[in-house]
């Protein structure tokens, strides 16, 4: 068994489900044991999160919540209580895509070796808004859209640092889910310390109540003094192969004061640059929206 | 088992059917599938049991589905504010499968001078689809009651007032008396005048179903080592037949349900009904309470002594000393109705005469008076910014004869609301256009309702209009479910002001709604 085709498991709520369908044949490395869990705190206040760290464990830490409220909430937003109970931070970061195509275990695509992404061209309603790449499905981690928001960084057992940009690439390589080397692992994730006075929030769109993949989610910090933005920054997933950060909205925001007016006027600019298909017109409303709630509630 | 001996050219006695319990049973169970009948030449030459098993993808791929259909309706009032006309096409992607029945069952309902119904089977390589819960109800009622909403609205006239000036059923002319009186009705606001995020919308729709039953369905009650065994050839796909069986015995003898032992699911049991077109009660109810009073009168007859006077359990007493017994009835035909209770397919004139008699002569199955009957109120809140439909409150009134077992009763209606709502709001069966692949092979992206999801429900039942009846109990299983997603859709035009003609609906065709944009 060679590391290097060798697939990691953590908690296994992905992977499970893929080995059942077929999707994924190939030899494990159980890695519960060899990975750190357990969250830590600098001096600063700024917290390094080990990668088989629960998500429950992130929704329901009070420092969490207190330090990185849209860390604590995005964790609280995702998937089902059984699913956060068991999954891992390094589990959601590096799991695999949701496509309807790559989950199927008849289909050939572009992340199973094949030469062309047949939801392109196919059924791609939970296809990416911002076509950045071969691939259309956009990037399942919620928790990777939150620690871009936070400008966190993610150290492995061969390389440390590394942003949420250089762990998850930029979206042009259709046949990963990230830039990981083969047998690279995630061991853990470092957050900068919070700025004072920081509020932040998160939110996906979807069709029911809970335990929905998101058509579209954010993850928003702001400052707020004087009645004016003095930070703001958005991070969006369920949209692109890639996380983003919402630069357009961010930049209309800063100094500009913190009412109605101008979160609507600077919630229309999350979808500046983005390229829908045909089917997948109704996320770039659902971005906007998402944008003006969680704005509004920080500025409430 | 009459298929499967048919099918192999068995006698009878040389197949025996066993299916102690059917999970999931609205919708292709009734039919001998392609597997069943493998599975039966396997065994035969293997000459070894073979099982059959399928995954969640084989599940929700090939196992039957109800199809998705597009409808073409119009309907045009007459001078006088009635309904002159009413056309409708539907055209059903059945796969490899035909019959489906979605514009004709608009014959049944609200009578005009001139009806056009005409129902298309699209034909292709697809898995085939199945009859599922009310086959045809629901999609025919999604038009139709969308388009007498509309009308409504068009006319200037209350939508239930006019339901009941279009639709002179006797059961739903009630149901309609109880909606209209409903708060929630009454204090809905106008179309149109909400503007915030927020918008709350009100909607009713009404649906019906026919009342079948099954003629030659028998029920043997025994009296075995002093305890009652009730016996019938009738299946239970999780609705509660034991418990309609056991209620209906126990309450004769004054006794608990679990007093009475109940076998069902195997063929060589007396005959039954099969488990579709919510004919069950109706069926076996009816020979119970024969049965019953056979058994009373042979209790008593062989009774070595009388209860004591005074005995507070004398029935208990007498079956607990009774010696091993057994009597059985046959389903007798119903009584003469009250005057204006009709069978549904009297609506068709003439033919639905015939077509009833061929129904029974062919299938062995009777259309019997009055309509089973359901009205519901749907009450919405739209997140127009997400697109989020949330349905906050259900009423749902039915008028399906008497409870032969209430809490039974209760359950099915609530669970019928909430597969509407999950018919309405999530479910959809995705396929990539090219190859037919079903896309939603899994409970992760075939949606159904969660508990978050559920609104606060309120069941009504109206009792009357079924007293000729024997037990006065019809089923519940298919009419249930038949409205409500056009009264989620009704509601959604109240809040928002915009109609929604394709479910589910979904935030992808909500904001494209509110945008006037055409959904993906």
């Amino acid at each position: 068994m060679s590391v290097a085709t060798a697939e990691f498991r953590a908690a296994g709520t992905d992977l499970s489900e893929r080995r059942r369908s077929g999707v994924s044949r190939g030899p494990l490395i159980d890695i519960a044991s060899a990975a750190e869990g357990g969250i830590s705190w600098g001096a600063d206040g700024a917290a390094t999160i080990g990668a088989l760290t629960t998500i429950a464990d992130i929704a329901a830490g009070a420092r969490v919540a207190a330090a990185y409220p849209g860390l604590a909430a995005s964790a609280e937003g995702l998937a089902t209580p059984q699913v956060r109970h068991l999954a891992t931070l390094g589990g959601n970061l590096a799991q695999r895509s949701r496509c309807w195509y790559f989950r199927n275990p008849h289909i050939d695509c572009l992340k199973k070796g094949g030469s062309a992404c047949p939801a392109r061209t196919g059924n791609h309603l939970y296809g990416v808004a911002f076509d950045l790449g071969p691939c259309v499905a956009p990037h399942p981690s919620t928790m990777a859209a939150a620690l871009l928001a936070y400008d966190a960084t993610v150290t492995t057992d061969r390389r440390s640092r590394l942003s949420i940009a250089e762990l998850l690439g930029d979206g042009s390589d259709g046949s990963a889910d990230h830039a990981l080397a083969p047998g690279e692992m995630i061991t853990k994730i470092i957050l900068p310390a919070p700025l004072a006075a920081e509020r932040a929030a998160y939110k996906r769109a979807i069709s029911r109540s809970y335990a929905e993949w998101p058509l579209a989610e954010v993850c928003a910090r702001a400052v707020i003094a004087n009645g004016t933005f003095q930070f703001v920054r958005l991070a969006a997933g369920g949209i692109a192969p890639v996380p983003l950060r919402l630069t357009a909205s961010e930049a209309a925001l800063q100094g500009k004061p913190a009412n109605a007016g101008t979160i609507a006027e600077a919630a229309k600019l999350a979808t500046t640059d983005a390229k829908p298909l045909p089917m997948t017109a109704y996320k770039l409303d659902l971005l906007e929206g998402l944008v003006r709630d969680l704005l509004e509630r920080l500025a409430a | 088992m009459e298929k499967l001996a048919k099918r192999f050219s068995l006698a009878h006695d040389k197949v025996r059917v066993i299916a102690d319990h059917v999970g999931g049973g609205f919708g292709s169970k009734g039919t001998l599938g392609v597997e069943t009948i493998a599975a039966v030449e396997l065994a035969r030459e293997a000459k070894a049991p073979v099982r059959v098993v399928f995954d969640r993808e084989e599940e929700l791929s090939i196992t039957g589905y109800r199809p998705a259909a597009e409808m073409k309706l119009s309907l045009l009032p007459s001078a006088q504010g009635g309904l002159k006309a009413l056309s409708l096409a539907a055209y059903a992607d059945t796969g490899a499968a035909v019959n489906s029945l979605i514009a004709g069952l608009a014959r049944l309902i609200y009578p005009a001078e001139a009806k056009e119904l005409v129902d298309f089977d699209v034909v292709s390589n697809l898995p085939p689809g199945a009859p599922f819960r009310g086959p045809g109800g629901p999609p025919m009622a999604f038009a139709l009651e969308q388009a007498v909403d509309e009308a409504a609205l068009r006319m200037n006239v209350d939508p239930i007032q006019l339901r009941k000036r279009w639709d002179g059923d006797p059961n739903r002319q009630r149901l309609y008396d109880w909606a209209a009186g409903l708060e929630v009705w009454r204090n809905r606001k106008p179309a149109t005048s909400q503007t915030g995020r927020y918008r709350r919308g009100v909607g009713v729709a009404t649906g019906y179903w026919l009342y079948l039953w099954q003629p030659g369905s028998s029920v043997e009650l025994a009296i075995k080592g002093g305890r009652i065994v009730a016996s019938c050839a009738v299946q239970d796909i999780g609705t509660g037949t034991r418990s309609v069986l056991a209620n209906t015995v126990s309450r004769a003898f004054d006794l608990e349900p679990h007093d009475i032992e109940v076998h069902i699911g195997h063929s060589n049991l007396p005959e039954g009904p099969g488990s579709g077109g919510s004919r069950v009660t109706a069926s076996v109810v009816p020979p119970t309470l024969l049965a019953i009073e056979k058994l009373k009168a042979e209790i008593t007859r062989t009774a070595a002594r009388t209860p004591l006077p005074g005995s507070n359990a004398p029935w208990r007493e007498l079956i607990a000393a009774a010696p091993d017994l057994a009597v059985s009835a046959k389903r007798p035909e119903d009584g003469k109705p009250q005057p204006g209770i009709r069978p549904a397919l009297r609506e068709a004139g003439f033919m639905g005469l015939v077509f009833g008699w061929v129904f029974r002569l062919v299938n062995n199955i009777v259309v019997g008076a009055g309509v089973p009957s359901s009205v519901q109120v749907m009450e919405v809140e739209v997140d127009t910014w997400l697109g989020h439909v949330r349905v906050l409150n259900a009423y749902t009134g039915l008028a399906i004869g008497k409870l032969a077992a209430p809490a039974l009763a209760r359950s099915q209606a609530a669970g019928a609301v909430i597969q509407g709502i999950g018919y309405a709001l999530y479910e959809a069966r995705e396929t990539d256009p090219k190859t037919g692949h079903v896309l939603s092979g899994s409970m992760e992206d075939y949606r159904i309702p969660g508990i978050a999801d559920m609104p606060r429900l309120e069941v009504h039942f109206d009792e009357a209009g079924f007293d000729h009846v024997p037990g006065g109990a019809v089923g519940i299983g298919e009419v249930a479910t038949v409205p409500t997603s056009p009264a989620i859709a009704n509601a959604i035009r109240n809040a928002i002001g915009v109609r929604l003609t394709e479910i589910p609906f979904r935030p992808d065709r909500l904001v494209a709604a509110l945008k006037g944009r055409d959904a993906a």
